[in-house]
Order: C-alpha cells, then structure tokens, then sequence
C-alpha cells in the first residue's frame, strides 16, 4: 500500500517504529499535493514552509520518544475558516483573501501541541454558505470520484483532500451538515460533534449557536484518534462542554458487538425524493448494523419538514451579524478608492462578498429588522424548540438514529447553483441536528455510478462514542471506506 | 395560517436592507434579490402551520450556563502583529478616512 | 415660557466599572487618555474572526451591587444581546449588551430638589462593553482599541426629570453612590461616567408624550445641564411658534454650549437585537446576591441621616458633606478626634479646607494633613488658644508642607494673647495713627469700630484675642469723645 493510502493508526506504527520519518511522511504528501491538487483543488493554502517546520520538531519528539500521541508527526489540513497563526485564514473569501491570524484556534493549538504537522488549508463554501464549494471566492474544488461533480459542502475542500489521500485527514467544520454532506459525497467518514464538544475559539463563525469543528478522515477509528486530540471543555469558548472527554479509541479497541443498543429509523427521512440507491444502500447498512446485535425501530420526528426554514432563518440573522466585521477597517479587503468612510463599507462588502453570502447577509438583516424579528427569527427559534423536543423524544426509546445524510449522490458542478431554494433543499437530512446540537456522523455505505453514498448515525448530545462505536464495528464488517479514487 | 409571505417584497424593501446591512448591491442584483426573497419568504412561511402558542424559543445549543472568568489580567498581543493586517495604520493607530459626524 | 411649557427628561449613564480585566477578555483596563495606543488589545476586543467573549466575574459582581443599591429587582437569570450597526470604534459590528432581558430593574435613587426629596425610577441597570477610542486629523480618523471591551454599566432613568437642575442633582447623586460602592473612578475628566439625555417638552397640565431628542457627548454635569436647558429652550420655541419637533439625536458641542443635529448620517436606527449566541444566559444563585448585598457599605442617604443625628449637623450641611465619600471620611475623622463643636468642624472643612482642594487640584484621598492634627488646630480656635486668621494661616502651612498646628503656632509666634496692657498698647498706636477716622467715628460712623479691630489684629499679627480688643477699642474711643 502507498503512502496516502495508510489510516492514521497505520502511519503512527511506521512514524514511531521510525521505518519512516515525519519529515520524509510530510514531503510525500507536499509532493502529492502538488500533482493532484491542480485538478481537485481541495486547498486554498498550502503551508509546506510550516509543515516542513513542525515536521522536523516532530521527528526531534519521536526520537526523544517523550510524549508521543498517535497523532505526533501525522500531517492534517483544516479547513479555512479554522484560524491558524501566521497561516492564511480566508474563509475561501475575498473580503480575506491575505489574512494571517495572530492566534491560533484552540483545535489548532491542541493539535500542535501534539506535533501534528499542517499542510495548508482547504478550500470551503465562502464562510460555510452552501453544500458544493461552487461558493467559494476562488474556485470550485473537484470531487475526487468524477471530476465533473461537486464534493458537497461547505467542509468541500477537507473531503476531497482525505477521498484523494491528500491528508490523511481534516478538520471540518459543521453548521448545517458540512461536515457529514460531503463526507457523503467524497467516500470518508466525517463527524459533526455535539456543540461545545470542541472548543469554538479561532473558528471563525458562520452560525455561532450551530457550528462545530469536527474530523474527517479515512475511518471511525482514525476519527475517534483526532477527536481525542481536539475536544475538551476551554475557558475561552464559553459555551464549550465542561464534561471531561472520553478515550474513545480505547473504547473502540474494546467493542465486540452492538448488542442492547436500540436503534431508531425516523420515517420522515425515507421520503419521496430520496434516491433509490442512495435508500437501498443506507436500508443494506441498517441490516447490517442490525447483524451486529443492535435493535432496530421505527421512530418519528414529526417537525423534520420544519427543519430546513428554521435552520436558514436562524443562519441568515446570526451570520448577517458574525459578518459585520468584514468592513475594510482593522484587517482584509479594503476598498478606499474615494475617501469617504461609508464607501470603505459599502465598497468593500460589495466587492469582497460573494452573490450567495451576500444573499444571507441581507435575508438575515431583514430577518432581525425591527418588524420583523418576531414573525421570522422568534418564530424560528420556537419551532426550533419543537424540533429538539423531537429528538429529546426518539432518544428516551432509541440510543441512536440511522438516516441517509444526503437525498442524492453528488450532483453535478452548476446543476444547482442557479437556484438557491434548491441547493438549500439539499440539506434536508443534515441540518435538524445542528438545530438539537447533538452529534452525528456520515460513514461510507455504497456507491451509485462511482459515487460514494453515506449513512447517517445520530446520537444524543455528548454520545460520540457510541456513535464511533457503530461506525467501527460497521467498517470492521464492510470495506466502502477503504475505496480510493482512481487519481 | 397563510400559506404565503404577507410581506410586499420590492425594490425598495431591498435596497432599505442592502444600506442597513452595508452592501453596494448593483440593479441586477437588487433585482435578482427581489425576486429570490419573494421566493425564499414564501418557502418559509410554512413554519406558520406550526402552533407555538406556548412555545419557549430554544436561542441555545447547549444547556451549559455562563461561567464567567475570575478578574485577571493576561497578556496582550503586540501592537505589531494586530497592526499587520491593518489597510492603513500610522502611529500604531488604525488610520481610516475622516468619521464626519460624531455619534 | 417656562411657565406654559414643562420639559419631561430621562437619563441614560454609563458608567465604568472598576474591574482590572476588560469584560470580555484577560487585556488590562488603562487610561486609554495617556497610555499609548493599541497596547491593551487581544483577538477578542479588536474583534478578531473566531474570537469569543468569555464574562468578567468581577464586572457583574460591581453591577448586582449598584443594582442593590438602587434598591432595583436582580434578576437571576439575565441574558446578553447583540445590538448591531457599522461604527469604526466597534471592532465586531455589534456591540454586546443587554436589551430585554437585563441584569436589573424597576430601582430608585432619592434627589434633592427645590421642593424637596423626590424619587427618581430607575428603569433598567445592565451590563455592556465600551468602544475603542477615535480622534481624528485632516482628513483621517484613528482608531484606538485600548478602550474597546472596557466594562462599562448602563443605568437608564423613566422620564421622572423635570429640569435641568433635577438632571443635575441625579446625576450627582449617582455620581456619589458609584464612588461609595467603589464601582467607579468618578473621575469625570477621564470620561469615566457619560450621559446621554432624553428631552421633550409639552404644555404644562397636558399628559401627551411629544417627539423628544436624545442628546448624546454630555460628559460633565456642566455640559448635562447646560444641553437639557439649551434643548429645552430650542424646543420650547419651535411649539410656541406653531411648529413640530423632530425625534432625533443631537450632539452636544461644549464650546458653544448647543446641540447639533446630527440627522446627516441618520439613518432609521434599527439595531436588530438578538440573543447572543456566544454566551450563555447569566444565571446569578440567591446566595451569590446576598453575599454581594452584605458587602454593601453605607450609602449617602444613610450618611447624611447618621451625620445630622450625631453631629447635630443641618440637613443641608450634612447632605454637603456626604456628597463625596472622600469628603464625609474626612469629616468624620477629623470630628472624632475633636473636642470642638461638629458645627466649627463643618464650617473648616467646608470652608478653608475645600478652598484649598478646588485651588490646588488635590484630591482628597491624597492630602497629607493628618485629621488629628486638623482637629487639634480647630481645637485651638475653640479654646482661642489662636485666632480665626492666624488659624487660616497655619491650617495653610500645614496642608502645604505638613507639620504640627502647636510647633507652627509657637514657630510663627501666632499664640492668642488676652493680656490687655499689650492689646491696650496696639489700640493706642492705631488710633493715634488713624485720626481721620477717629473723627468719623466720633461723628457717629461707628461701623468703623470692626475696621478698626482689623488694624489692631493686622499690627498685633493676629494675636490679639479680638473681643478684648472690641472692648479697649470702644474704652478708649469714648474717652476721646470727652
Ligand atoms: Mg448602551
Ligand atoms: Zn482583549
């Protein structure tokens, strides 16, 4: 087996064995990057000067052999709304296009301290605003499995660079499924956390109450690896979770069967609209999972048709503010072309936003208008409560919930990016638990015309073990998410 | 209960949020906006069919409570790293075309 | 016109909180007047992408307390908004405060007025971030974030104002309380504490609410009066002459003493408040409250009842006194080691000692003088061990260089002398120097008899004791009259 195509759990063997070094590991994904990245165009930043940097630090910890972790010396990339010091931080944005962060994000920091080695930056729908990357400020990356198609989004880049072992894995960031969508649609696993479960700080927001930064990679186990490194309880987050972090790869070495969990299938995810592939290989990974002893049921979350209007009002007020400080003033774009200080504003936003940032910026500045607020945003918000009502619901009989994460395979590049109301329809099955805060994951469960298909396995708030636990005992059984793109 | 936004969604409507919400926007796109929010206030206008009556909004995503911070002071960044992506910047202040009018 | 016309106006201050650590981040709060820019700055107060803000303890601590002390409902569950517009001293584009759901309500703060105590409803008390600091050049404005995320604690009045004195003498009044809970610097000169008024006017008897103005940049409790009158004025000419006031922010300009219209850049503020998102609601436990409520010291009210029962001071004496945290301390530490009369101690400190402070600027947490010593000098005067003036005299020297009142009388040789022969020899000399106005006396202006004891105490240096000196003075002008 190549390089790029080895799990983290793999990797760390030849790093510590020392049958390879975490500079020579790091050079063979630069060099990768360079030959595949022109066509996939999963990063927007590539940091080989850093890499290289960490890389040897890495190698200098791995030879001392003190305090080594499973990530010690592995690359990663993250997606570009994760702040890194010194390293471009755009948001795939013009408004910032040439920001360098003075501070890292806690993800960040915990990953370094562990000597982790960061390759770049990946490429995103422009601050998290769409579920194909054809929204990014630069350019639209490729799925890895056909060129002519879209990696999903908005974590778009971070799929594609671990599906075409470009990383052997990401940080994603997840709003209203970007993380589990184009995980789906790339062939990787990806985990969407509970809220608070990784700290927000440095993660620049697209919706504050519903993002999340959370891992993609090859595996659950190699999920289960980064989450490890990344969560925990920050005084700097305040709505981060205090709950100390469970060892979920011990866990996950220790798990024989999924006998006594009780699984709930919620019919309003089985509709019409869903694709007969994309149902007949999620219903084939519910059998499966029923092989492993779990017991499986049929469940209702009777408000899901509500789900994507409350999702996007609430998204469009919360980002309409978290972008106001995009203004030409302190850092980013800065049109300042006539002297005047509300043509700074006016021309900067302009010209720095994108058509469909733009479009939410000004749907949510309607949403919060004084007049509106209650029929739109207070409405929003109380459906939402209905909404996690549901599920608070479903898991007083069930442990977990299996769904598709996505009605289709990944659709073409320009199929819907002409209509708004469409592209946004895409995420029916993925934004209600960013409304619940509770944590799921998309693993690899088929194919369609070689494209990759996901299911989706949700969980009560803070249940990511149990969520690894069934993914990993499904991946031990099946072999989906070891397919590689043909590159 | 209306199936439809009540809300006259026009030219001016739009242009009365683009200078709230600081956007230059082009006609084409003030246009474009107008028809794509009639769109989107209708689509969401279904969330009328849904009675809330004594419904407590749910603004948060976790239930944790405000731990606020003991008094302490910690470290500041330098002046030259915050100033570094600055457009403008003279005397370690950030320089911007005059404010007019005091607020 | 005052007459026909009455003026309804509320009050809005902000006030800094006396916290070491800016509200929302670990930088250090400084006098963002001398320190040099952009020093005290973090990715959370210059509003950095992916920065959050994390609740300053100690700034809610100093709000439940002046919450307490105006007597307001602490809420146990309050939550913090965002209220949003584009200002280039507002580094995230919000500015997180406090809107529906506030820290306390419904409080009352007790004035003084020409008619007597009245009670001023507090409506609302919260808790906010300040903005960074612009000045500006030519054709350029500079951005300091020094400032930016300084706690600052918002404290809005209902409409119960009803001149521009009554604004003034709430205004002190709370001016005083922040200063005893030790929340705020009071120091006014550094911008510390800021009003913004809301005025109307509307013909007296009449019930109706008129458009009103809000004025804004008031930063001293000179430029609060002097707005509300000028806007009062304004207004009130505009409806005796038929016309409609505008709702409208003002600015106010302490150099020409008007307000300013500043509806160039108006738009319709809509400031879109919504829940914000990065904290949590701010949930306050009973016994958190209470503890804080026993920290309470005592405030000016008390202080001034306490003063006029046990000094036997008057009522208006006292509440002068009380005014100032500072001052009262002092008063009452000079009293208590006083055998004088609390009146005389009163009449010194008011008197001669804030003389002193207004002419030289000293505060009075930093005068050296010890109260002891003060009230031994007041002493002297009571016993006329020394005179009124030679009193003055000293109580100067020793608040410029420090000393003993005893070691300068005795050094200056300003000891009071009731030994007649040596009065008697000044009174000889002075009228004997001064026949003219002997003459005049004896004509019958006898209101020269004080001028007269003046020159004897200016050419005695001030030791003659002054009723002996009336007496020899009167003694031998009528023997001149034979
Ligand atoms: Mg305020
Ligand atoms: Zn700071």
């Amino acid at each position: 087996m190549e390089l790029h195509e080895l799990n983290i759990q793999e990797t760390h063997g030849l790093l510590s064995s020392r049958k390879i070094s975490s500079e020579e590991l790091t050079r063979a994904y630069l060099e990768r990057i360079q030959r595949l990245d022109p066509q996939v165009k999963s990063y927007v930043t590539v940091s080989g000067d850093v890499a290289l940097e960490q890389a040897k630090k890495a190698d200098e910890r791995i030879k001392s052999g003190e305090g080594l972790t499973p990530l010690t010396g592995i690359p990663y990339s993250a997606k570009d709304s994760i702040s890194t010091r010194g390293v471009n931080t755009t948001c795939s944005s013009r408004i910032l296009e040439n920001y360098k962060p003075f501070y890292d994000s806690t993800a960040i920091k915990k990953l370094n301290s562990a000597s982790s080695v960061l390759l770049g930056k990946n490429n995103m729908d422009e601050f998290g605003m769409g579920s194909s990357t054809e929204n990014s400020g630069f350019f639209t990356t490729r799925n890895p499995w056909n060129f002519d198609h879209v990696p999903g989004g908005s974590s778009g880049g971070s799929a594609a660079a671990v599906a075409a072992g470009l990383a052997p894995f990401t940080l994603g960031e997840d709003t209203g499924g970007s993380v589990r969508h184009p995980a789906s649609f790339c062939g990787v696993t990806g985990l969407k956390t509970t809220y608070g479960r990784v700290s927000r700080y440095g993660l620049i927001p697209l919706v504050s109450s519903f993002d999340t930064i959370g891992p993609m990679a090859r595996s659950a186990y190699d999920v289960a690896l980064v989450l490890e490194a990344i969560a925990g309880h920050d005084p700097k987050d305040s709505t981060s979770r205090i709950e100390p972090v469970q060892s979920y790869s011990e866990s996950l070495k220790k798990a024989e069967s999924l006998r006594g969990l009780r699984i709930g299938i919620p019919k309003e995810y089985f509709v019409e609209g869903l694709d007969k592939d994309v149902d007949a290989s999620v219903r084939a990974a519910i059998k499966q999972v029923e092989s492993l002893g779990a017991e499986v049921m049929e469940v209702s979350l009777p408000h899901t048709q509500y789900a994507i209007p409350v999702y996007y009002l609430i998204l469009f007020a919360e980002a309409s503010s978290n972008l106001a400080k995009y203004d030409g003033v302190r850092f980013g774009m800065s049109e300042r072309k006539t002297g005047d200080l509300m043509d700074v504003y006016l021309k900067t936003r302009e010209a720095g936003f994108g058509a469909e940032t733009k479009r939410r910026i000004m749907l949510g500045t309607f949403a919060l208008s004084a007049g509106y607020y209650d029929a739109y945003y207070l409405k929003a918000q109380k459906v939402r409560a209905l909404i996690r009502q549901d599920f608070q619901k479903a898991f007083e009989t069930c442990d977990a919930l299996i769904t598709p994460v996505a009605p289709t395979t990944a659709f073409r590049i320009g199929e819907k990016i002409s209509n708004p109301l469409d592209m946004y329809l895409s995420d029916v099955f993925v934004v209600a638990v960013n409304l619940a805060g509770i944590p799921a994951m998309s693993v690899p469960c088929g194919f369609s015309n070689g494209l990759p298909i996901g299911v989706q396995v949700m969980g009560p708030h803070l249940s990511e073990e149990t969520l690894l636990r069934i993914g990993h005992l499904y991946q031990m059984q099946t072999d989906w998410h070891t397919k590689h793109p043909p590159l | 209960m209306s199936e439809k936004s009540q809300i006259q969604v026009d030219e001016k409507l739009v242009k009365d949020i683009a200078s709230l919400a600081r956007l230059d926007l082009t006609a084409d796109e003030t246009a474009m906006f107008v028809s794509q929010f009639k769109d989107i206030l209708d689509y969401v206008s279904i969330l009328n069919e849904v009675d809330t009556e004594n419904v407590a909004p749910a603004y948060l995503s976790s239930s944790s409570k405000n731990s606020p911070r003991e008094d302490v002071i910690e470290d500041s960044v330098s002046t030259e790293d915050f100033l570094a992506n600055a457009p403008q910047t003279k005397d370690d202040y950030v320089v911007i075309p005059r404010v007019h009018v005091e607020q | 016109m005052q007459q026909t016309y009455e003026p309804i106006i509320g009050l809005e201050v902000h006030a800094e909180l006396l916290t070491r650590s800016k509200m929302f981040c670990g930088c250090e709060v400084v006098d963002s007047i001398t320190a040099k820019p952009n020093r005290f700055i973090c990715p959370v107060c210059t509003g950095q992408p992916g920065a959050l803000p994390v609740l300053n303890k100690k700034a809610v601590e100093l709000a439940v307390k002046v919450g307490l002390a105006l007597e307001c409902e602490i809420h146990t569950e309050s939550i913090f908004a965002r209220k949003n517009y584009f200002y280039p001293d507002l580094p995230k584009g919000y500015q997180i405060s406090q809107y529906d759901q506030p820290l306390a309500t419904d409080g009352k703060l007790l004035i003084e007025t020409e008619s007597g105590v009245k009670e001023i409803r507090i409506r609302r008390v919260h808790l906010e971030e300040d903005t960074g600091k612009l000045s500006h050049a030519d054709a350029h404005s500079f951005i300091d974030y020094n400032r930016s995320g300084v706690p600052l604690l918002e404290i809005v009045t209902e409409p119960d104002l009803r001149s521009p004195d009554e604004a003034k003498a709430y205004a002190t009044a709370l001016h005083a309380i922040l200063r005893y809970l030790d929340v705020n610097s009071g120091d006014m000169e550094k911008g510390v504490i800021r009003f913004e008024a809301n005025v109307s006017v509307r013909k007296m008897g009449s019930d109706q609410l008129n458009a009103r103005t809000e004025i804004k940049n008031l930063n001293s409790f000179r430029s609060l009066a002097q707005g509300i009158e000028y806007e009062i004025a304004r207004q009130t000419e505009i409806y005796s002459r038929g016309g409609v006031v505008e709702q409208e922010t003002v600015g106010f300009n302490e150099s020409t003493g008007k307000t300013y219209s500043q509806r160039g850049k108006e738009e319709a503020h809509d400031y879109r408040y919504f829940p914000e998102p990065d904290l949590p609601p701010l949930v306050l436990d009973a016994d958190w409250i209470e503890s804080i409520r026993a920290t309470l010291p005592e405030l000016p009210d008390a202080k001034t009842k306490r003063f006029i029962s046990d000094f036997g001071l008057t009522p208006l004496d006292a509440r002068f006194l009380t005014s100032d945290l500072s001052l009262a301390d002092y008063f009452e530490r000079v009293a208590s080691h006083s055998k004088s009369p609390a009146k005389s101690v009163h009449s010194w400190i008011a008197g001669e000692f804030m003389r002193y402070i207004n002419e030289s600027g000293i505060k009075i947490d930093d005068v050296t003088l010890l109260p002891e010593s003060f009230a031994k000098l007041i002493d002297m005067v009571t016993d006329k061990t020394i005179g009124g003036n030679s009193a003055k005299v000293v109580l100067s020297e020793m608040l410029q260089h420090g000393g003993y009142p005893a070691q300068i009388v005795q050094e200056k040789g300003l000891a009071q002398v009731s030994d007649e022969s040596f009065i008697q020899e000044a009174v000889t000399k002075v009228l004997n120097d001064n026949p003219s106005e002997v003459e005049k006396y004896l004509a019958g202006k006898e209101t020269l008899l004080q001028w007269f004891v003046g020159q004897v105490a200016r050419s005695t240096k001030g030791k003659a004791d002054p009723s002996v000196t009336r007496e020899l003075l009167v003694k031998e002008l009528e023997e001149r009259r034979r």
